[in-house]
């Protein structure tokens, strides 16, 4: 079963993302991780005895730590974990910026379930 | 025919010895010679007077030459020292033309430099004045889509805590064990959901306020407060409130000059200097967070008259402000807090309320180091559009 870590500094977007995936979590086609930093992602996910199943979603602007150093350091230390970024911004710096970094894909706000679901 | 001291010199205009008379003259120059010294020896020369006439004539020709070329010379040189006296005057003058040029031309320069620099400052201020009317146009905007967006979601909250508890007892009763879970769970989610449109709304709401606030308040005659005593007031209350969430000691310096006691500024300056205040202590905070103790915050706070203008002058030793970041910082929606902690319209509000009064404002710092704001403010009040 894939887990998905998903890092967001505001808690209300863990909420939202769960509400939006509700019905595919009640099937138990994933279970998901909440972090509010970017850098106790890391730490769980270097912690983690598994990488296989391992997705990463997170968010750009974060204090300390941001979405794209936490991509940068996963595909430096675990390049075998995909990484999903996602921003408020519609910016194409922003796109530009996760693509060369190596992130699977760039995903705006408001998330899309069927954006969602076609990553899964 | 001369005759002195026992000598005698006879000139004729003829040959020598030609003559009857030049023979007897001669006689009669001798005799009398020793008659009147007949002690001493006496001579007497005859010259030929016509080879002298021509020495004479050459001698004369050649005086009168050498007088009208003395003449000449000292003319020449009487020409040349005016000649070279004008060049010089002239070369003075053209020298003193030059250097007066070369002082206008460096004038030119300097207006040239500072035309440009007053531009830039004006078409920043024409950006930031117009980026403040467009965001202020459109929290107008959004401000009507948004209050419907409250509304309904607090509708929902009421529904969701005041009815929903009943409906949902009395369905659940007919469901099985893994559907009333999910149905339990689904009306949960109504009410999670609601109360994160509410509390984001509401974030939303306020982040307009702010900016409208300003806009708002415009037109409406407003009070007319001590300077002095407003800069104290909002230093009170920002220090309080930090010294609450923070507490760290800290140094202030205030220095205030007499003049400055008795101006007055529009009452929404409390902002200006609460806004300024809130990045000087956030700055230090920020630096202590990074230094630790040994690092010792000081404000300081200085207020001078000068002719025609009172300056207000607030210093922090905190963080700074990295050059690329200074040159944004006035722009409305830019921070570089993070989310929750400021909403990027603090300083723009600064700079369009000094503006807006007649004033000026701007910041220099040292990263690492130091800020100051500067804040000039007309001794004339002045209105003006923003």
């Amino acid at each position: 079963m894939k887990k998905i870590l998903f890092v967001d500094d505001e808690e209300g977007m863990h909420q939202i993302f769960r509400m939006l995936l509700k019905r595919e979590a009640r099937e138990g086609l994933f279970s998901v991780e909440y972090f509010t930093s970017a850098s106790q992602c890391l730490a769980y996910a270097e912690g983690s005895s598994s990488l296989e199943d391992l997705v990463i979603l997170t968010d750009i602007s974060m204090p300390g730590m941001d979405g794209f150093e936490l991509l940068e350091r996963i595909r430096e230390k675990f390049p075998q974990v995909p990484v999903v970024v996602i921003s408020a911004h519609e910016s194409d710096v922003y796109l530009e910026k996760a693509k060369r970094l190596g992130a699977i894909a760039y995903l705006t706000k408001p998330l899309e379930i069927a954006e969602l679901k076609k990553l899964l | 025919m001369a005759l002195a001291a026992g000598y005698c010199f006879i000139v004729t205009m003829q040959p020598l010895g030609s003559s009857d008379l030049f023979i007897r003259l001669r006689t009669a120059a001798v005799n009398a010679l020793d008659l009147t010294t007949p002690s001493s020896g006496s001579s007497v020369s005859a010259f030929d007077g016509s080879s002298l006439l021509v020495t004479g004539v050459t001698l004369g020709y050649m005086l009168v030459l050498i007088v009208l070329s003395w003449i000449h010379y000292d003319q020449r040189r009487a020409a040349e020292s005016e000649f070279q006296q004008h060049r010089r005057q002239l070369e003075g003058l053209i020298s003193q033309r030059a250097e007066e040029l070369q002082k206008k031309n460096e004038e030119l320069e300097k207006k040239i430099a500072e035309i440009r620099t007053l531009q830039d400052s004006v078409v920043a201020q024409k950006k930031l004045a117009s980026l403040g009317k467009l965001s202020a146009g459109i929290a107008h905007e959004i401000k009507n889509p948004l209050n419907m967006i409250n509304n309904s979601a607090k509708t929902i909250i009421d529904f969701v805590n005041e009815s929903m508890p009943g409906y949902v007892e009395r369905v659940s009763k007919y469901l099985e064990r893994q559907e009333k879970e999910y149905f339990l769970e689904d009306m949960n989610d109504i009410k999670v959901a609601s109360e994160i449109i509410v509390a984001n709304g509401a974030r939303a709401n306020s982040i307009i306020n702010n900016m409208l606030s300003q806009v708002a308040r415009r037109g409406v005659q407003a009070r007319q407060v001590g300077l002095v005593s407003q800069v104290d007031e909002s230093l009170s209350i920002v220090y309080h409130t930090m010294r609450a969430l923070n507490p760290f000691s800290l140094e202030i310096q205030k220095e205030y000059d007499a003049e400055s006691r008795s101006f007055n500024v529009h009452e929404d300056f409390g902002r200006v200097f609460t806004n300024v205040f809130e990045n000087a202590f956030y700055a230090m905070k920020e630096k202590r967070r990074q230094v630790g103790d040994p690092y010792q915050p000081v404000l300081k706070i200085k207020i001078q008259s000068v002719p025609d203008k009172v300056l207000v002058l607030i210093g922090d030793n905190g963080i700074g402000i990295p050059k690329d970041v200074l040159e944004n910082v006035m722009e409305p929606f830019f921070t570089t807090k993070p989310p929750g902690e400021g909403t990027g319209l603090g300083l723009s509000m600064v700079h369009d309320l000094v503006t807006a009064n007649g004033g000026d404002v701007d910041i220099v710092s040292e990263p690492g180091v130091e800020t100051t704001v500067r804040i000039q403010l007309p001794k004339r009040p002045q209105e003006r559009s923003v």
